[in-house]
């Protein structure tokens, strides 16, 4: 099932298909004019200034971390960057808002979190139109998933969606296509389960908490369904306007009943230590050659990429997230973008906005690739062979991209979606121990769920 | 008053507090003394505890923009039937008797071990007190690594010497004893340190006596050295009774409360609502009832103490 030419006018569910061709040479050329310009903003950026950042540990800012030095002689000033955990990084953005001043030039912000920062978020807008700064080159769901009411509040550095690795080797040696559906999913893992001593099906997210909380309703995304009641919208649902009557949980539904046997089923073929495996352990399990699949955020592939001592390097195929019966294959898009606190002092504001079109510029894009980070939110770097090569999966998500199969409804913007994934996460883990029937699972979930939302005044 | 002259002014009166100026001066002196200990006490203390039964009688999700809105009790209500708090209850309770219970015998075992005169326990006491100084962030991560299914050094050299993988973090009783071991591996050397300290200040002359009355080995254990140890116990009971029932950092960094709540502790129920939720008013109404559990319990040991001294 494909949805070529197809696109949202706001909110990027999803995104425009462009000629693979064009966004070659277009690419190239914005990379060329873009990396010059950006080469020589580079040495005066800072001009003997300090720029504060708050952002978080995901790759990009790890990488940034890593090449921190470099980074200050090319800028010409000092960079002060705050690495937080999530949850911290989510508290301080808030805290920081009720501020009279901010104490931070920079921030990170994650795609669905716009909804929830847009009232103390500066619009780029004016900015952006000042400075000529080029929005084109960026994948489209990633650019408009930083728009709010028509508002630019981020310019996204490490926009990824999460999607299905696999082992090419290990798949053409069984005879197996890519998975396409969850039930392809379910018949190679079975089949390459312990095919090969110390082998896994797939690795994937089962620890309680975020992790399984946020693997369920991305997976139910992949079944048809977001886990509120929003408005559909050509394939997916919209999240333009969310309003009281949308927030009622769609657990309780088939594709969340579905999502539960589904995430059972896998259970049988995981990696020892399932339930309390989350994000970093599914990428090194895969890494060191114990599981044939997993699911994964496509910048963390970079962990076996660029590591030589890694079985798993060179071996990998990407596949959008597999679909249930009658679903669209979507995957959900995730990632950061850079924003301007909207209470930060006026006078630092240039300096600020300098700051992020420099870090956002395709040369700094491809220096991070270079150092770690597999993601790129701009066509120009994406298409560049030298980023290619040692970022195989670059390409196969601008493909992705490409083709409109990457969506941000999964992770509704939406202040209780915390309090929903962490519900699932609880719930949900109950039923993979053991302790609960996936029909028992879904009704508990969608009980606690609405006692949140009528708890919360929605309805 | 400057203060040199209100703590002169102290101790004049309290050689001559016949004089009724000199008592009102006493009282003002008095209070600029304790004022700023009291001030102090006031703003770390109290008006957290104030604040806290505040904003438990709020609704107030961080994430939203509106101001918080007054609920009542029903956030209580909402605990009471709260399966996932009453079971974070019952097993911080069981977490906290089975982690402080074992501390307690090894420690008081390990203590009578390096109270001996035999060469070499200074060094090796030393060597023990090591665990208790590491932060619990690193204890946690370490015990993690270690007992980790697939990476997990333990199970490495299980399955090397032939068995097959243990479940130690995946399986409800494994994963709270594996918490509960990481705890004693740490605090097991401070409750040892206590102990000893305790042994060495019993006096010589008590067990002279009691060998002069002819009293066995054991008869000097039960009838001598335990009730003089009695306080001792009492202290270490209470300060890691509280300690333990507070401990987040292990659950956070080796279970996350899995496998289904099994190892969700109060504390780690209270952090989740709190700081990833954002549920401010949830979790202070959580907060408060987790004190009032913390007091009831201490107080109780208190009261044993206190009690003991009164017989002494």
């Amino acid at each position: 099932m494909t949805m070529n030419n197809q696109r949202t006018e706001t909110g990027g569910s999803i995104i425009r298909q462009r000629p693979a061709g064009q966004f070659i040479t277009a690419g190239l050329i914005a990379s060329a004019v873009l990396a010059g310009a950006a080469l020589s903003q580079a040495a005066d950026v800072l001009d003997g200034q300090t720029i504060r950042v708050l952002a978080i540990g995901d790759p990009v800012f790890q990488v940034m971390q890593k090449i921190h030095d470099d980074m200050e002689k090319k800028a010409g000033g000092k960079i002060e960057l705050g690495v937080r955990p999530f949850d911290v990084l989510h508290q301080q953005v808030l805290l920081n808002a009720q501020s009279p001043t901010s104490a931070y030039d920079i921030i990170a912000i994650d795609l669905p979190q716009f909804g929830e920062y847009k009232s103390f978020l500066l619009d780029l807008n004016p900015l952006i139109k000042e400075s000529g700064f080029d929005g084109a080159d960026f994948a489209e769901a990633a650019w408009t998933g930083a728009q709010v009411g028509g508002k630019q509040l981020g310019i996204p550095i490490q926009p990824h969606p999460e999607i299905l690795a696999y082992r090419k080797d290990l798949f053409e040696e069984a005879g197996l296509k890519p998975p396409e559906t969850t039930d392809d999913v379910l018949a190679a893992a079975k089949k390459l389960h312990n095919s090969k001593p110390g082998l896994a099906g797939i690795a994937w997210n089962g620890a309680r908490g975020t992790p399984l909380g946020q693997t369920f309703i991305q997976v139910m995304g992949s079944f048809g369904q977001a886990p509120i009641d929003l408005p559909k919208k050509d394939h997916g649902f919209s999240i333009d306007n969310i309003q009281p009557q949308n927030m009622k949980p769609m657990i309780d539904t088939p594709a969340g009943l579905a999502t539960a046997k589904y995430l059972k089923a896998l259970m049988d073929y995981s990696p020892p230590g399932i339930l309390d495996m989350a994000w970093d352990e599914r990428v090194r399990t895969f890494a060191e050659g114990h599981a044939a699949m997993t699911y994964i955020w496509s910048g963390r592939s970079a962990i076996y990429e660029l590591d030589p001592q890694a079985p798993a390097r060179g071996k990998v195929g990407y596949v959008v997230h597999p679909h249930g019966p009658n679903a669209a294959p979507v995957s959900p898009l995730g990632g950061w973008s850079l924003g301007i606190p909207s209470n930060l002092d006026k006078s630092r504001i240039p300096l600020a906005w300098k700051v992020i079109a420099w870090l956002t510029s395709p040369e700094m894009m491809k220096e991070y690739t270079k150092h770690g980070d597999c993601v790129s939110p701009r066509h120009s770097v994406s298409q560049d062979s030298e980023v290619a090569s040692h970022c195989p999966v670059i390409p196969e998500v601008d493909t992705m991209a490409s083709k409109g199969e990457l969506a941000d409804w999964q992770r509704p913007p939406v202040p209780e979606l915390q309090q929903i994934v962490d519900v699932l996460g609880s719930v949900m883990h109950e039923m993979l121990a053991g302790k609960r029937a996936p029909e028992d699972a879904v009704k508990e979930s969608q009980r606690q769920i609405d006692h949140i939302m009528r708890k919360a005044g929605y309805y | 008053m400057s203060w040199t002259e209100a703590i002169r002014l102290f101790a004049l009166v309290q050689v001559k507090p016949e004089t009724i100026k000199l008592a009102a001066e006493r009282r003002r002196a008095t209070w600029m003394l304790i004022g700023p200990a009291l001030v102090v006490l006031l703003a770390l203390n109290v008006f957290p505890t104030v604040y806290a039964l505040y904003i438990s009688a709020h609704y107030w999700l961080l994430a939203e923009p509106q101001p918080p809105r007054f609920a009542g009790l029903s956030n209580y209500q909402d605990l009471f039937s709260d399966e996932r708090f009453l079971n974070a209850v019952l097993v911080s309770l069981r977490f906290v008797g089975l982690a402080v219970g074992i501390e307690l015998l090894v420690g008081f075992g390990l203590a009578f071990v390096f109270n001996t005169q035999m060469r070499g326990m200074t060094i090796l006491r030393k060597i023990t007190l090591l665990p208790s100084l590491v932060m619990p962030l690193v204890v946690g991560l370490v015990w993690f690594y270690m007992l980790n299914e697939n990476f997990g050094v333990v199970n490495w050299i299980w399955v090397m010497l032939g068995g097959t993988r243990v479940p130690f973090l995946t399986q409800g009783t494994l994963a709270l004893l594996s918490i509960v071991a990481a705890d004693v591996w740490q605090w097991t050397p401070f409750v040892m340190l206590v102990f000893f300290a305790a042994l060495q200040a019993l006096p010589e002359y008590v067990y002279e006596a009691a060998r002069i009355d002819g009293l066995s080995g054991s008869q000097i254990f039960f009838r001598v050295t335990l009730p003089l140890l009695r306080p001792a116990i009492l202290i270490v009971l209470i300060i890691r009774a509280v300690d333990a029932l507070r401990s987040l950092e292990l659950v956070f960094m080796m279970t996350r409360g899995g496998p289904a709540g099994d190892t969700e502790v109060l504390p780690w129920y209270l952090y989740t609502t709190g700081f990833m939720s954002l549920d401010l008013g949830y979790a202070a109404a959580m907060a408060v009832l987790m004190l009032a559990l913390v007091t009831v319990l201490s107080q109780l040991l208190v009261r044993q103490l206190k009690s003991r001294e009164a017989t002494v």
